[in-house]
């Protein structure tokens, strides 16, 4: 349906050739994503006013098992990773009483995978990938902590001398409020990502009509590519929502899946931002072996996918 | 009367929370004390992980949304 609105848009102007591939390319590629976005976010932020993070927590208390580090990585997921929600939820988690590998899960979790993305990569790139990017990011998440707890790291969080706090209360919502919610997070957010959106499909339409399928596959295909795109994605800062559309280009011209994953996380989890962020919760040292324990967790990931698709 | 929005310095939705809660005071005359606290420790203190939070005499009536002007209405009982 986009496709065939982005050709007819190009047929009424006058221009034919690459720069009309690239614009076709560019509309359709604006207009798809977009659209799985918009309808995402609203679906996930009235779905997000059952599963509140106090709920979350009040089940995460106390719960050392397989299944606390699954939650955690859930509410990872389903929370945006910003100031007004990241730190609330982790000093929440920490005054519950919930273990330190649960909570470094979420914190590992909420930068590298979120729930629109997974929307978007399984419309864009088909289901493979979005596999890949949930179990792979769940996997680096949860063996990362496991690390990070065997290394006691645990003294490296912050202490803020947080007492037990009181059990989260419930705030009777009708759905009429539920809707209204959801819509007004789903504009807000829209708001923010679609600049980012533009942009990489921008910058992914460039690669679509520019740039020769053997530059990637002779250039960007070896050993060296992994690391290589996880070192290229720290200085880069963006939504993961903009690094899509670059990925979906790159893969269609033959980058190995595993490297555009690799990239993609390193992306998103791997940036100043994010540090700074999380250095509101954690000391340095744990800083550094956080983003070093990452780093090499998406490095390994994205060898291994190379190895196995 | 003590209303408290629990927020972050650096978030817009918070201050529009009590933009519209000093609104909605000064229209019904009430004897309120509006209150901002920006330190997320002492949301979590009472139990909040999502902001923006409202509380009136120490009792959560709205997290992690902004309230409209009715819903504030209501939380007051006016």
């Amino acid at each position: 349906m986009f496709e065939s609105f982005a050709e007819l848009i190009v047929s009424f102007l006058p221009i034919t050739g690459k720069v009309a591939g690239i614009l076709e390319y560019w509309i359709y590629n604006n207009l798809k994503i977009l659209f799985i976005l918009a309808v995402v976010v609203f679906i996930i932020g009235y779905l997000r006013t059952y599963f509140p993070p106090e709920k979350i927590r009040d089940y995460l208390k106390g719960k050392d098992s397989i299944f606390g580090y699954f939650f955690a990585s859930v509410l990872g997921i389903i929370s945006p990773f910003c100031t007004c929600s990241t730190i609330p939820i982790f000093l929440g988690l920490v005054s519950a009483g919930v273990p330190f590998g649960i909570i470094i899960t979420f914190l590992f979790v909420s930068p590298m995978v979120n729930f629109a993305a997974i929307v978007v990569l399984f419309g864009t790139l088909g289901w493979q990938i979005t596999l890949a990017y949930v179990v792979g990011g769940i996997t680096v998440a949860v063996s990362g902590s496991l690390i990070l707890t065997r290394m006691g790291m645990e003294k490296h969080l912050i202490d803020f001398g947080l007492s037990e706090s009181p059990e989260g209360e419930e705030v009777n919502t009708s759905r009429k409020e539920r809707l209204k919610m959801a819509y007004q997070e789903g504009v807000d957010i829209l708001k923010q990502v679609t600049p980012y959106v533009l942009l990489g499909v921008t910058v992914g339409a460039g690669i679509h009509g520019l740039v020769p399928e053997e530059v990637i596959t002779d250039y960007l295909s070896g050993a060296f590519s992994v690391p290589g795109a996880v070192i290229i994605g720290v200085p880069v800062y963006t939504d993961i929502m903009g690094v899509i559309p670059v990925a979906e280009s790159l893969i269609s011209k033959g980058l190995p899946v595993g490297t555009a994953v690799a990239f993609m996380m390193s992306v998103a989890a791997l940036s100043l931002p994010q540090f700074i962020l999380l250095k509101q919760a954690m000391k340095k040292k744990l800083l550094l072996y956080y983003g070093g324990v990452l780093s090499l967790g998406i490095i390994v990931l994205g060898l291994f996918l190379n190895f196995i698709l | 009367m003590k209303i408290t929005i629990y927020g972050t310095s650096c978030c817009p939705k918070c201050s529009k929370v009590v933009d519209t809660v000093k609104e909605v005071v000064k229209k019904n005359d009430l004897e309120a004390e509006v209150e901002k606290v920006n330190d997320p420790v002492e949301a979590a203190q009472k139990g909040i992980m999502s902001l923006p939070a409202l509380t009136v005499d120490g009792e959560v009536k709205a997290k992690g949304k902004v309230s409209t002007k009715k819903e504030i209405e209501n939380y007051l009982n006016v």
